[in-house]
């Protein structure tokens, strides 16, 4: 009876050998950004040929969203166990990177931005959610340019910043594309493209600045309003996985 | 006449006769016409019929002994008694028994006792005796496992670890092996039950009773099930019965991991005062009366507490009353319970780690002050509760009849915020209401017999209760708490009926089987007082009336067998229900339950060595649900996820004394999700429960003499581990380390205890989640939230205990 009850005991300690877990899981992803190497003239839509000195952007955050097909779609999600949903567009975030941080798009080098822990599986795109900070690199502004444009000998110097509304909708940036899977160690390489930015510019409408300085981009010219679509196109941004090997 | 003597501990009661027992044999139609005197020993059963007879004496040579002897154990047989108790619960009992024959014409005598010194037998005609005793020598037969319905079937005497500090009624319920509370809401929220791999939240998944008066709440608008004990005071409960698993046919709605019932009688009798003060401004006051003289069910006490709490936004304040009395009239057994309460809280909820360690909330910067901080200071509840009871006993030859009436008259508002404003950038916090007036009823009657020497019973018995109200919940603005929008808004009447057939048989000596059948039935009539004011067709009403019914069978057994003196194997198995929540419900439909089935296996060893007793046990279980709950922080409440699974292992010991009473417990369980019955092998973890929980309580006390003066000293400890548990996405949990100490002095009339909790100052975490919310932050990604549990906290509680006993007696 001794060995019995002992017998007992010790497959009542030993019967929880389990080794499932709770669904999904956080994994470390590295974030980081980078520019594009514009320093060379790039033309546009609307035939100037540009060159860009300087290119801010303030980004407040980033998302990298699930891959979700219908037959996903179709299975109620558990409130209590998803790692978190963007109200905005219903998506399902597997990473993010939350923090105001401003890129510099004409360096091409990777800039890393730090580790977050991110929800493995597949991801199909990316949104990124600008912000205007109150001074720095890009002036107060959600972003900034300076350059020149030319076009059939004609020359102009511009410079400014784009201001948008404070609203979320407006200060973000969608459908940005991005493939894989998000494993452990991936790095998440966000890449701005500036080129992008004035694609529809038409540099020529600019009012004049009387003292030959560069021609200011004023929030109610044409060359904003080029730069408010081009800033929020999804060329603007590229986003890739490169898998960590080491 | 009885002669008692016992080997076990105080408050034990012997055997007695019932009132229309004769202990007058028949003289034997084949008796040779002289008297006879036949010694017997008996053992009787905790149901009062006696299981065994054998022959010590006859004062008759054998050849005409014979008559004698059969007619002695022929009467014996029949005989049927109050049981013995220890402390107020029944036990088996072994006891000698006199008879003495006479032939007609000759008064009888009544029985006398056998002992050292047996008194004269006076020749009184037994009817005038009222309700007689019997002479013999009795021995509580302790170490003999009681049929019970599972080895975890625990009546857990809460006297004996008085000394361990809980302050609120709900905390017995952790004397009982793996059951675990954490509350995360402020002193007023029920606090979050976990048992055997179930996070039972505040009581969908146990059934709690209170002197048969049900406390879960159907359809509470804060959580389905929510089951309130903080209206009972600690110190008038005498017992706590839990059963973990759908095994006992009497236990309907909601008893999927189980049922917990407790039983009103404070052991501390006569008048007792007694002023608590504490860390965090805590006081407390307690008032009750218990006389001496009384069925020990008798008491009425008055507790009023307030306090600051262990950090801002904490402060409560609360009065409970409760008063029984418990009188017998011969076999028939009166008890009427009243009881209010109210009370009042602020929250604080849970908090956001990377805020904490941010140091961004609205506190003192220090880790202290960050860690017992809050992101929302709307945060409370409020509540009452008004109930009465009365139940009728009947004690019969050979059965017994009860009936029980009960009215209980509830209010609930919780205000919470689990999300900030993620959901709504006006604010997610939420505002729920309940209000509920219950009426119902529960009666059995059982009759025994016997059949092979043994005693048998079938028990009949149904429940009934009707809850009609309203329940509703709002979204409060996270600026100025004003409601915005309604989640929902039902008025209900819900009536719930349950009917159970349970027989005990015990074919062999060594084999008892308990087989029940149990059927409920609910009946929802809501209406629903948020529809939306059009819709395709055009204007329409926002309201709509509901109706839902539905019918559930439930088969339950338990298989015992003694394997030797002291020792029994248990299998017991079982299906119950949880009814669904309004909410959960649409026009016509057959109310869904959650099903539950459930089984487990259990040795367990008892040993009595002097007035020593000990027990051991160790049971595995195994629990399938098919549409659990889990935990929905958007929600505030909890909600359905499927179907789920557990299985696990309890290790439990027990040691009691005349100086010591030690319980040592741990519990491992795996709570899987998905799943059909026994379709083990699922790779996805319920989230929210612990793995591995332990508790150990210690009770030690005794007395002292100082120059003629008697002192009584006691030391209480309480430990408890919680393991980590799992959290979505992977995520673990902080465990929970907990030691709590007490001391207590008294002196004749006089008693001071002073209490520690949390003697480590560990930075506990009573509730641990993982998922998104935005309080000002702007992440939309998952996070760790907590609530802090209290830190250490001291307490000294002050005596006065006026023994009326020894008032009464006194001239």
């Amino acid at each position: 009876m001794i060995r019995l009850f002992a017998l007992l005991l010790v497959g009542a300690a030993l019967l929880p050998v389990s080794c499932a877990d709770t669904g999904g899981s956080l994994v470390p992803i590295e974030i980081t950004t980078r520019g594009t190497d514009a320093t060379e003239p790039f033309g546009t839509t609307t035939g100037w040929t540009v060159t860009l000195d300087e290119a801010w952007v303030a980004v407040a955050a980033f998302r990298a969203y699930a891959d979700e097909s219908l037959a996903q779609l179709l299975v109620p999600s558990r409130a209590y166990a998803h790692g978190g949903t963007d109200p905005l567009n219903g998506r399902r975030v597997r990473a993010e990177w939350f923090s105001s941080v401003v890129l510099d798009a004409l360096d091409p080098a990777v800039r890393v931005l730090g580790l977050v822990d991110g929800e493995t599986g597949a991801v199909d795109e990316v949104g990124v959610s600008l912000e205007q900070p109150s001074g720095g690199d890009t002036r107060g502004r959600v972003a900034w340019v300076r350059g020149q444009a030319e076009r059939d000998g004609e020359t102009v110097a511009f410079e400014g910043g784009l201001e948008l509304e404070d609203e979320p909708l407006v200060r973000r940036v969608e459908n940005i594309t991005l493939e894989g899977e998000l494993a452990a160690n991936d790095r998440l390489l966000l890449t701005a493209d500036p080129r992008v930015w004035l694609a529809d510019a038409a540099f020529d409408r600019l009012p004049e600045n009387d003292d030959g300085e560069p021609r200011t981009i004023t929030s109610d010219s044409q060359v904003h309003g080029a730069l408010r679509l081009g800033l929020r196109s999804t060329r603007a941004w590229r986003a890739t996985i490169e898998r960590n090997e080491e | 006449m009885l002669v008692w003597s016992t080997l076990a501990l105080a408050q034990v009661t012997p055997p007695r006769l019932t009132a229309g027992a004769t202990t007058r044999p028949p003289y034997p139609a084949a008796g040779d016409g002289g008297a006879a005197r036949v010694v017997l020993e008996l053992v009787v059963d905790p149901e009062g019929a006696v299981s065994s007879a054998e022959l010590v004496s006859v004062d008759r040579p054998a050849e005409t002994a014979g008559p004698f002897v059969d007619a002695a154990m022929g009467h014996a047989q029949r005989l049927w008694l109050e049981p013995a108790t220890r402390d107020g619960v029944p036990e088996s009992a072994r006891v000698q028994l006199e008879l003495l024959f006479v032939p007609r014409l000759v008064a009888p005598e009544l029985p006398r006792p056998v002992g050292p010194e047996p008194p004269e037998a006076e020749p009184t005609p037994v009817a005038a005796a009222g309700e007689p005793e019997f002479g013999a020598e009795a021995v509580v037969d302790a170490p003999e496992v009681r049929p019970v319905l599972a080895a975890s079937d625990d009546r857990i005497e809460t006297d004996r670890f008085a000394l361990v500090p809980r302050t609120r009624g709900a905390d017995l319920l952790t004397l009982a092996p793996g059951v675990v509370l954490q509350n995360h809401s402020g002193e007023g929220h029920a606090p979050t039950i976990f048992l055997r791999g179930f996070d039972a939240g505040e009581g969908q998944d146990l059934a709690i009773d209170v002197e048969g008066v049900p406390l879960n709440e159907p359809s509470n608008a804060h959580g389905h099930g929510y089951a309130d004990l903080y209206f009972v005071i600690p110190e008038t409960v005498q017992r706590v019965r839990v059963l973990e698993g759908p095994f006992d046919p009497r236990r309907g709605d909601f008893a999927l991991a189980g049922s917990a019932s407790y039983r009103l009688g404070p052991e501390r009798r006569g008048i007792v005062a007694k002023i608590g003060l504490g860390s965090f401004g805590h006081q407390r006051l307690l008032l009750m009366a218990a006389p001496a003289q009384v069925e020990r069910g008798t008491f009425a006490a008055v507790d009023l507490r307030r306090g600051d709490g262990f950090g801002p936004n904490r402060a409560h304040r609360s009065v409970s009353g409760l008063s029984q009395v418990r009188h017998r009239f011969g076999r028939t057994t009166l008890s009427v319970l009243a009881g209010t309460s109210a009370l009042e809280m602020d929250a604080v909820g849970v908090v956001r780690e990377d805020a904490v360690v941010a140091r961004s909330l609205s506190c003192d910067p220090d880790r202290h002050s960050q860690f017992f901080c809050f992101h929302d200071p709307q945060q409370g509840g409020s509540g009452s509760r008004h109930l009465a009871s009365l139940r009728i006993d009947r004690r019969l030859n050979r059965g017994r009849l009860s009936q029980q009436l009960f009215l209980t008259q509830r209010k609930l508002r919780m205000r919470e915020n689990f999300t900030g404003a993620l959901l709504d950038p006006r604010g997610d916090g939420l505002d729920e209401h309940t209000r509920t007036t219950t009426v119902g009823g529960r009666g059995s009657y059982r009759r025994r017999w016997r059949w092979r020497g043994r005693t048998q019973s079938v028990e009949v018995g149904y429940d009934a209760r009707h809850d009609t109200g309203r329940t509703r919940q709002w979204r409060l603005r996270q600026d100025g708490g004003q409601p915005y929008a309604v989640v929902f808004d039902t008025d209900l009447q819900i009536t719930a009926v349950g009917a159970y057939l349970a027989a005990h048989v015990e074919p062999l000596a060594w084999l008892w089987l308990d087989l029940g059948l149990r059927a409920d039935a609910f009946a929802f009539q809501l209406v629903d007082r948020d529809r939306a004011s059009s819709d395709r067709e055009g204007e329409r009403l926002t309201e709509e009336a509901v109706d839902a019914f539905g019918v559930a069978l439930q088969p339950r057994a338990t298989i015992g067998a003694r394997l030797g003196q002291g020792v029994a194997l248990l299998l017991a198995a079982g299906r119950g229900v949880r009814s669904s929540d309004a909410q959960a419900l649409s026009e016509g439909e057959r109310a869904p339950f959650a099903d539950v089935f459930g089984t487990e296996l259990g040795l367990v060893v008892r040993r009595e060595r002097g007035a020593w007793s000990g027990e051991a046990k160790a049971i595995g279980f195994y629990t399938y649900v098919s549409n659990d709950l889990v935990f929905d922080p958007e929600r505030g409440r909890n909600a359905p996820v499927g179907s789920s699974q557990r299985y696990g292992g309890s290790l439990v010991g027990r040691l009691h004394g005349p100086w010591l009473d030690v319980s040592l417990a741990t519990t491992v369980t795996e709570a899987l999700l998905g799943g059909g019955v026994f379709a083990l092998g699922r790779d996805e973890r319920l989230p929210f429960v612990p793995r591995a929980v332990g508790r150990a309580d210690v009770a030690a006390h005794d007395h002292v003499e100082i120059r003629g003066e008697r002192f009584q000293w006691g030391l209480g400890l309480g430990a408890g581990l919680v393991g980590p548990k799992p959290l979505p996405l992977g995520q673990r949990s902080a465990p929970i380390v907990s030691v709590d100490l007490s001391a207590r002095l008294g002196w004749r009339w006089l008693g001071v205890t002073f209490a520690v909790e949390n003697v480590l100052d560990a930075r506990n975490r009573a509730i641990e989640l993982y998922y998104p919310s935005d309080f000002g932050g702007g992440s939309l990604r998952a996070a760790r939230h907590f609530a802090a549990a209290a830190p250490r906290t001291f307490r000294v509680t002050f005596e006065v205990a006026l023994d009326t006993a020894a008032a009464e007696d006194s001239p």
